[in-house]
């Protein structure tokens, strides 16, 4: 369903994705893990081409995206393929948790207001915040926003979901109820492509792990595989550091 | 000491510059429309990096800003019609129309740049990627916040305008000023002619700055 072919990109002279390859199938969970600056984030903005790749081609469905000679319509209909939770949740601050939903079925997917309200309102009792619906963002919670955040993403009904570090930027004691609603959706077959470093919610919710350093895929596998038995020395490295913690 | 003031005689002359106050509000309110229109296609030109129009643009910014007004208008009503005879048909209203316009759009573009520039990345990052296109989340989303944070710079620029347009009275402009000037010339009570009209700007520009208060309250609130 998603397919990335030999990825590259740099920022100035630092190269920070070396030539990635990857294949996401529908209704797979996918969490790439990793240390800091190894590229996990930048891999997964250059899917929707928040960052524009060097070289390299993505794939999603029928849409096909060569870095080299993308254009502005092949961008557009990447993105509509996608949607995005962020860490830092990027609510639009000047809409209500209910206008977050409904923004792009009106103005991309271009639906009446009745069924976008519709589809928004069933959202937000999904993630648990009907009462929120005429909340602004500043007025939620990190843990409520995000859930808008997801909710944002799920209302466009796209191909994958990419989540980048979608509790990084949370108080401890608010994570869980974000992870919660994350697997939820990979209860429902929900393609996702996620980025964190909850090794505990990695193992539990992923159908494959993906461990990446310095800009290559080093090792992949089901999770019982890489957090118990990891081949690779980076990642032993790795994964010992974050248990030891 | 012998103080020769006569209050009375401001009382007479009142009413004679009030007739003229929507001169002075009317040039203020159109140059802020039409400013704050070539400020904000101005902010999008330089925030777009559109080739040529920027570099034009930033020219037009420097010129504007580094001149004085009065220099301006001048060169606008009185020097240019000598260079293309078509402009002579211009009256001095539509001169210091044009004029206030093209120098408060300028400082405009500044100030809308800047509340763009001010408005996190992530906003547009997120409208791009639900796939709105870069003009959608600058529309609906980017530009809605930034016009909440150059309200209260925006409102200075309105407050400027409205004294500013005295200067319309160089061009023979008949405005508040110029009549308190035909008052002082005509009665010879020239520090009460002028007292006068000081006072109505000043309580124009008090109003103005209470309405600016009522509006950065009430989006304040918003969200």
């Amino acid at each position: 369903m998603l397919k990335i072919k030999n990825l590259h990109k740099s920022f100035e002279n630092l190269e920070v994705l070396k030539g990635i390859d990857l294949e996401v199938n529908k209704g797979e969970v996918v969490v790439i893990i990793g240390p800091s600056g190894s590229g996990k984030s930048t891999l997964l903005r250059c899917i929707n081409h928040l960052e524009t790749p060097k070289k390299g081609a993505i794939q999603i469905s029928s849409t096909k995206v060569d870095a080299e000679k993308s254009n502005k319509k092949d961008i557009q209909s990447l993105r509509r393929e996608t949607a995005m939770v962020f860490q830092n949740y990027n609510l639009f601050k000047n809409k209500t948790a209910l206008e977050n939903i409904t923004e792009a079925l009106l103005v991309v997917k271009n639906m009446t207001k009745d069924e976008a309200k519709e589809i928004g309102e069933k959202l937000l009792v999904q993630v648990g915040l009907k009462d929120k619906r005429n909340s602004y963002p500043s007025t939620l919670s990190g843990g409520q926003q995000q859930r808008v955040g997801i909710a944002r993403a799920m209302a466009l009904n796209p191909q994958i979901i990419l989540f980048d570090e979608p509790t990084s930027a949370l108080d401890p004691e608010l994570v869980g109820e974000v992870l919660n609603v994350i697997k939820e959706l990979a209860l429902n077959n929900i393609t996702m492509l996620i980025v964190t470093h909850e090794m505990g919610f990695a193992r539990e919710v992923a159908d494959r792990v993906i461990f990446m350093d310095e800009g290559y895929i080093v090792e992949q596998g089901i999770p019982e595989e890489i957090f118990t038995n990891p081949k690779h020395d980076r990642t032993k490295k790795f994964l010992n550091k974050i248990v030891n913690k | 000491m012998n103080i020769n003031f006569e209050p009375m005689f401001m009382l007479e002359v009142f009413p004679r510059i009030l007739k003229y106050v929507y001169v002075t509000l009317g040039i203020a309110v159109i140059s802020m429309f039409i400013g704050l229109c070539i400020g904000t296609l101005i902010a999008l030109i330089r925030i777009y990096k559109i080739k040529g129009l920027n570099s034009f643009m930033k020219v037009y910014i420097s010129f504007f800003r580094g001149t004085p007004l009065l220099v301006q208008l001048f060169l606008l009503y009185y020097g240019l019609p000598q260079v293309i005879p078509k402009l002579a048909e211009m009256n001095a209203y539509t001169a210091a129309f044009i004029g206030l316009s093209l120098n408060s759009g300028a400082y405009m573009s500044e100030i809308i740049r800047g509340a763009i520039g001010a408005i996190d990345k992530g906003q547009m990052e997120a409208c791009l990627s639900v796939g709105m296109t870069s003009w959608q989340g600058m529309k609906r989303v980017i530009l809605p916040q930034a016009a909440r944070v150059a309200i209260p710079a925006l409102g200075n620029t309105f407050i400027s305008l409205l004294k500013e347009s005295s200067l319309a009275f160089t061009l023979g402009v008949s405005e508040m000023l110029a009549q308190a000037k035909m008052a002082a010339a005509a009665t010879y009570r020239v520090f009460e002619s002028y007292l006068v009209v000081a006072l109505m700007y000043w309580m124009i520009t008090i109003v103005f700055s209470y309405i600016q208060g009522k509006i950065e309250e009430k989006l304040s609130k918003a969200y």
